[in-house]
């Protein structure tokens, strides 16, 4: 979202044109990276608690992942049901984000204010606080895994709901490509006026860069770079065998049929990137439906103890989220954070590459913000052209 | 990192909310709020525009010592 920089810092984009095409990106990351370093010294509980606290917009990617460093730091296994309301508790997380840049946002890049805030308030009411029908004390977060006692009307109820909303709001794409063609043409709704204005503007492909998307992770090599890392360079502007790479729910859905369709006809453009969002949001509801039935009654663990090292690695909205601890003496003694944000905004990556290669003649401020949203940064941002 | 740091409902009108924090003031919409706002609540704000759920005195406290020490630290410059 376009707005002014406050205290949470943001990402501050400067294109320079010669008058015929851009010569230059610049991009300045004001967000403070330093601040999962104060968590040292509390313990992992306290430490995840005020990570949940903190960052309230991707509260289950970032309360998970600290949860899970801390238990693979301590070699515990919080088992099959935990990790299936974990992945629901996410999936549900990255539906609602998608979702909320859909509603919010998409339609100012269309030149309208925003009108289906009464829609996202709704599915905001089902999806935001989603782990009170799975966790009645409210500890989804605890390492080990909260008490879980599923209330599945309840919780069918809030899915039921969200659907409800999505589709109110044309956000439920069709997942093949012929009905998918329909749907855009039909024009109703943010996300399909939105490919329209892509379609008729021949936008498409804008955006397209050589930058490789980062669909898998190897957790050892990216334990291995995050314990180097001790300027904090590496989580300010990772770099994977060499070089910036795209993450996000492009690498995530590349291989889903209509999203490879898209890239196929327009590369790995703005029209891709927004799809693959589309296409995810439809596919979290309907597997959040499968996930609930693997989901059964079990207790709390008691609070961790012991000393170790550990990452949690999970797909947030935005991409990779990894967290990284090191516990001594039953306190936190390290903690770092690697945010989806930092890949996709590094200054070589994939909004710099987009920007540079796409050179657009006209209208180069509306597809800067075009790809900015479509690669949707979690902080605000300005743009300035020169 | 989406962080959100509590801001503090200075006045009110309609649906939008002027809110403070760490001395930086600025208007929010408060349309996906799911209670009522009052001043002097603190509010999560996303990406610096639409408030989206209260925060408890206790927690915006202890959340706001905690960011005052981290934003005042120099960052390390991550820019071209």
């Amino acid at each position: 979202m376009s707005a002014g920089l406050t205290a949470e810092g943001g990402i501050d984009i400067t294109v320079t044109s010669d008058g015929n095409r851009i010569v230059d990106i610049a991009i300045a990351n004001s967000r403070p990276l330093g601040l999962p370093s104060r968590l040292a010294g509390l313990t992992p509980d306290a430490a995840v608690g005020r990570i949940v606290s903190l960052f309230s917009v991707c509260r289950i990617a970032q309360g998970l992942a600290g949860s899970m460093a801390v238990e693979q730091a301590l070699g515990i296994d919080p088992g099959p049901s935990q990790r299936a309301a974990r992945s629901l508790l996410l999936r549900g997380e990255i539906a609602l984000d998608h979702a909320t840049s859909a509603l919010l946002v998409w339609p100012v890049l269309l030149g309208k204010r925003p009108t289906a805030l009464h829609i996202l308030k709704s599915l905001r009411a089902s999806l935001a606080d989603l782990w009170i029908c799975l966790y009645p004390d409210g500890d989804w977060m605890r390492p080990g895994g909260g008490r879980l006692e599923p209330d599945n009307s309840a919780l069918m109820a809030r899915l039921d709901a969200a659907e409800a909303a999505i589709q109110e709001a044309h956000l439920a794409v069709p997942l093949d490509t012929a009905s998918w063609q329909n749907w855009v043409r039909a024009a109703t709704g943010p996300a399909a006026e939105l490919f329209n204005l892509l379609e008729q503007k021949g936008w498409e492909g804008y955006g397209a860069t050589d930058v490789k998307l980062l669909s898998a992770l190897d957790p050892t090599a990216l334990e291995r770079h995050l314990a180097a890392d001790t300027d904090a360079s590496f989580v300010a502007q990772p770099e994977w065998e060499g070089e910036p790479r795209e993450t996000g729910p492009l690498a995530r859905q590349i291989n889903h049929p209509l999203v490879s369709a898209v890239v196929a006809q327009h590369g790995r453009g703005l029209a891709a990137r927004f799809l693959a969002q589309c296409v995810e949001t439809t596919r979290c509801l309907v597997e959040m439906r499968g996930l609930a039935h693997e989901i059964y009654e079990d207790r709390n663990s008691p609070a961790p103890k012991g000393d170790g090292v550990g990452l949690g690695l999970v797909e947030a909205s935005r991409g990779w989220l990894a967290h990284r601890v090191e516990i001594a003496d039953g306190l936190i003694r390290r903690y770092q954070i690697l945010a989806p944000t930092e890949w996709n905004f590094h200054p070589s990556g994939a909004l710099a590459g987009g920007l540079i290669e796409g050179n657009p003649c006209q209208s180069p401020e509306r597809l800067a913000r075009l790809l900015v949203t479509a690669l949707d940064p979690c902080v605000p941002y300005r743009i300035e052209m020169r | 990192m989406c962080m959100t740091i509590p801001s503090r409902v200075i006045s009110l009108e309609g649906d939008s909310a002027t809110v403070e924090c760490f001395g930086v003031q600025r208007t929010v919409s408060t349309l996906l709020m799911g209670e009522p706002v009052c001043l002097g609540d603190y509010l999560s704000v996303m990406a610096g525009t639409y408030a989206i759920e209260k925060v408890s005195p206790e927690v915006a406290a202890e959340s706001l010592a905690y960011l005052e020490g981290a934003l005042r630290e120099p960052q390390a410059p991550h820019s071209r």
